[in-house]
């Protein structure tokens, strides 16, 4: 399990996951759609949690 | 902490008129954006205080306890100004239906670390990966979160 996970994890995928959760909220943020707010709530409080953690 | 700020950004959400509101936090943004790419330093307020090894042995909720005292700030170190961030646009910005979602992200993100940590291996050697690759993932998380709230405000949330 943790070997699969050094291969899986690069220490990159966090960030490129939000970036991820990002695009996909700039690309609902149409007026009108419900998702867009939220999605984006989540990805700006996604990064601003993990910037907060350090190393742990 | 997400709520408080949420229930007492009410007030200056009804009071203050919305440009206003959007130009306070783009001058917070700025100004965070800019600490966190290493334009300039300063200290953010934080409790700077580790919660004690023993709290998680006490009884059966020791555990639960230095997990929210930790995940909330009452007693940790803050190496970054994004929560600040998301706080002040929680209390300038965020409608108050949207204010869960980035309480939501926020956990979403803190418990991230911890887990990769733990997946990556149990000697330690996380930190020192973290540390090589900190001064990319810094940036990009700062611009993924300036950036989120900045298209939401613009966008009015809705």
């Amino acid at each position: 399990m943790r070997g699969a996970a050094r291969r899986a994890l690069h220490p990159l995928t966090p960030a490129l996951a939000l970036f991820g959760v990002l695009g996909a909220g700039a690309a609902l943020a149409v007026p009108g759609t419900a998702a867009s707010g939220p999605l984006l709530a989540v990805a700006a409080g996604c990064a601003a949690g993990f910037a907060n953690s350090g190393s742990t | 902490m997400a709520g408080v700020a949420a229930v007492l950004g009410a007030l200056p959400q009804a009071l203050i008129p919305p440009p206003v509101r959007a130009a306070l936090f783009g001058v917070a943004a700025l100004v965070v954006l800019g600490r966190e790419i290493g334009l300039w330093r300063f200290r953010v307020p934080e409790n700077a205080r580790l919660v004690p090894e023993e709290v998680q042995h006490r009884a059966e909720w020791g555990a639960l306890q230095f997990g929210f005292e930790m995940g909330t700030g009452m007693r940790t170190y803050s190496p970054s100004a994004l929560p600040h961030l998301a706080l002040a646009a929680v209390v300038l910005v965020v409608p108050l239906p949207v204010a869960p979602a980035v309480a939501a992200g926020f956990a979403v993100g803190r418990l991230a670390m911890p887990v990769m940590s733990n997946g990556w291996s149990d000697d330690g050697s996380w930190t020192e990966v973290w540390s090589a690759a900190e001064r990319v993932v810094r940036p990009v998380l700062a611009f993924a979160c300036v950036g989120a709230l900045t298209v939401g405000t613009l966008t009015s949330w809705y």
